[in-house]
């Protein structure tokens, strides 16, 4: 899959049998549709639909960030506020082929896990937890350091 | 199954001749229409008819799974689809495995496509696999290798390319006509009878396609159904096909690569009106819900006889669908009779879960994409291009080396 901000491949990050595309290059996440039917209800896809669907139905998020294209269809995304309390755009498919989380958005959901408040209430606080805890150690690309983790 | 074979090859006959006219009518009024000459069109039409069916014939399947993406697969590569064809392989009867491709995208469909058994390719999407479980995966492959067996996939790859070669030449056609036909209307000094002809050309552009797609419709129902009886007889559990017709009817997902052409060769017609459930009405295919019902009304009788009965039972009065040489040739077989069916298997999460990465795991091994496995149970999938020498596993902190490509 090709990042949409920087047009490059983005690498998959496999955890608990659901997949992320990840951009190493700008931090951002693609949450694709199946995937999300596979962390939220696998048997039917029915809570993931749902979800997606009422994310499609908030009206448009008033800001000045670019409009990116789903890299499914190619087509203009929206960007909706889904914050509860501060703003927390994120990018969904018209077509409702998933969900982009941009470089702060990403970093807000690691930093929220780290501060020890990770909020598991509804099936919307449950995509975004698993998406911080998934890149709790960050998305950085290496390019010159020893293996052997720290 | 004779009848039936020699009935596909009448027929794949009957379509190139009926085609042909198609070709020439209009070929040759668009040739006095725009060049004053019938001739010239006439030979233009027979020249492209005789190469449409060489290609059709010689090269119709690797044209349609080309525009279809489908990616060949070996045995390694999904050992799950490759076994299920193997044991309806067996089933049927049939000498040679015919080649397995993968269409790499989220809606549920298959196609079978070739000349005959020995060049034979059977096509299913990654979604199909991803979605259906064992049984129901050899109800959809079942039906596929009986429209193998059938012989009618030639039929249906013929089907498809010269119907699609119509709908372009059609459109083409119509476009000179009303852009470069005016100009030289004034040399050729026809008048009145000028247009006598261009009334009849234009309905024959307009016409000639839905023709064809109405011929396609009437020679792709009726195998469906023979192909459906044929899988529950190979896999002796018509429920499997029943359940996975229910699956893929259900989804809303639109196939990408499939086009109006392509379409009837599908196990299901793949397009829907958006976010909406298969049609059962102006469909390719015969309704979904009553191959269903057939299916589940078979109860425990998995022969042909007991698919006609099914289908009797349902449709009091109506005709036969099962050719009678068919029915003939099965006798009563010893096994058709199945002692109680199995309930179906409820399958869990993690199955679910499981079979999705299996699928996906296989396609990106298609693309190259290199696989690490992290300590802390993440995996990480890195593109052929990825830039760099090492990668941090974004859940555990890991720095992982990437090998170069």
């Amino acid at each position: 899959m090709i990042c949409p901000a920087c047009k490059i491949p983005m690498i998959v990050v496999e955890r608990n049998k659901v997949e992320l595309d990840c951009c190493t290059s700008c931090q951002g996440v693609w949450f694709d549709k199946g995937e999300l039917e596979l962390l939220l209800d696998p048997l039917t896809g029915s809570i993931a639909g749902t979800l997606i669907e009422n994310i499609m139905g908030l009206p448009p998020a008033e800001t000045t960030e670019k409009r990116l294209a789903c890299p499914i269809c190619r087509q203009k995304m929206k960007k909706v506020d889904i914050g509860k309390t501060s703003g927390f755009i994120i990018d969904v498919c018209n077509s409702g082929h998933g969900f982009w989380f941009g470089e702060g958005e990403t970093s807000k959901l690691i930093a929220q896990l780290l501060n020890g408040k990770p909020e598991d209430k509804d099936i919307q606080d449950k995509m975004l937890f698993f998406v911080g805890d998934t890149l709790r150690a960050g998305l950085i690309n290496r390019e010159s350091i020893n293996t052997g983790g720290d | 199954m004779w009848e039936q074979i020699r009935d596909n090859q009448v027929r794949t006959v009957i379509l190139v001749t009926a085609l042909g006219f198609m070709l020439i009518l209009p070929g040759s009024l668009l040739g006095q229409t725009v060049l004053g000459d019938w001739s010239v069109g006439l030979l233009l039409a027979l020249l492209i008819w005789v190469v449409m069916t060489l290609v059709g014939y010689f090269q119709g399947d690797s044209i349609l799974l080309s525009i279809s993406k489908a990616h060949k697969i070996g045995p390694d590569d999904m050992p799950r689809i490759y076994n299920v064809v193997e044991e309806m392989k067996i089933a049927c009867g049939m000498e040679k495995m015919p080649d397995i491709y993968i269409i790499d995208d989220p809606a549920m469909n298959a196609f079978a496509t070739g000349r005959d058994k020995n060049r034979a390719s059977l096509a299913v999407t990654s979604g199909l696999l991803q979605k259906l479980n064992r049984d129901e995966l050899q109800g959809v492959v079942g039906h596929e290798m009986a429209h193998i067996k059938n012989r009618d996939v030639l039929l249906m790859a013929m089907c498809s390319i010269l119907l699609g070669a119509i709908v372009m030449l059609a459109w083409c056609g119509s476009r000179i006509l009303f852009f470069g036909g005016v100009t030289r209307r004034s040399s050729s000094g026809g008048g009145n009878g000028q247009l006598i002809i261009l009334l009849p050309a234009v309905a024959l552009m307009i016409f000639a396609p839905i023709m064809a797609q109405f011929i396609y419709l009437a020679i792709s129902r009726k195998r469906e159904y023979l192909a459906d009886a044929s899988s529950a007889l190979y896999t002796r559990y018509p429920e499997g096909l029943a359940s996975a017709l229910e699956k893929v009817g259900a989804s809303t997902e639109q196939l990408k690569s499939a086009n109006n052409a392509t379409a009837p060769m599908y196990i299901l017609n793949p397009f829907r009106r958006k976010n909406q459930v298969a049609e059962d009405l102006t469909s390719t295919h015969p309704p979904v819900s009553e191959r269903i019902r057939i299916l589940r009304a078979m109860a425990g009788n998995t022969s042909l006889s007991g698919y006609e009965a099914a289908y009797k039972n349902l449709h009091q009065g109506g005709g036969s669908i099962i050719p009678g040489s068919a029915l003939l040739a099965e006798g009563s077989s010893p096994h058709a009779q199945v002692e109680g069916q199995a309930s179906p298997h409820v399958e869990g999460v993690d199955e679910v879960r499981t079979r999705a990465r299996e699928t996906h795991d296989a396609l990106w091994k298609l693309s190259n994409y290199q696989m690490i496995a992290c300590q802390c149970g993440v995996k990480l999938k890195i593109p052929p291009g990825y830039k760099g020498a090492f990668l941090q596993c974004p859940h555990c902190g890991t720095v992982h080396s990437v090998v170069p490509d």
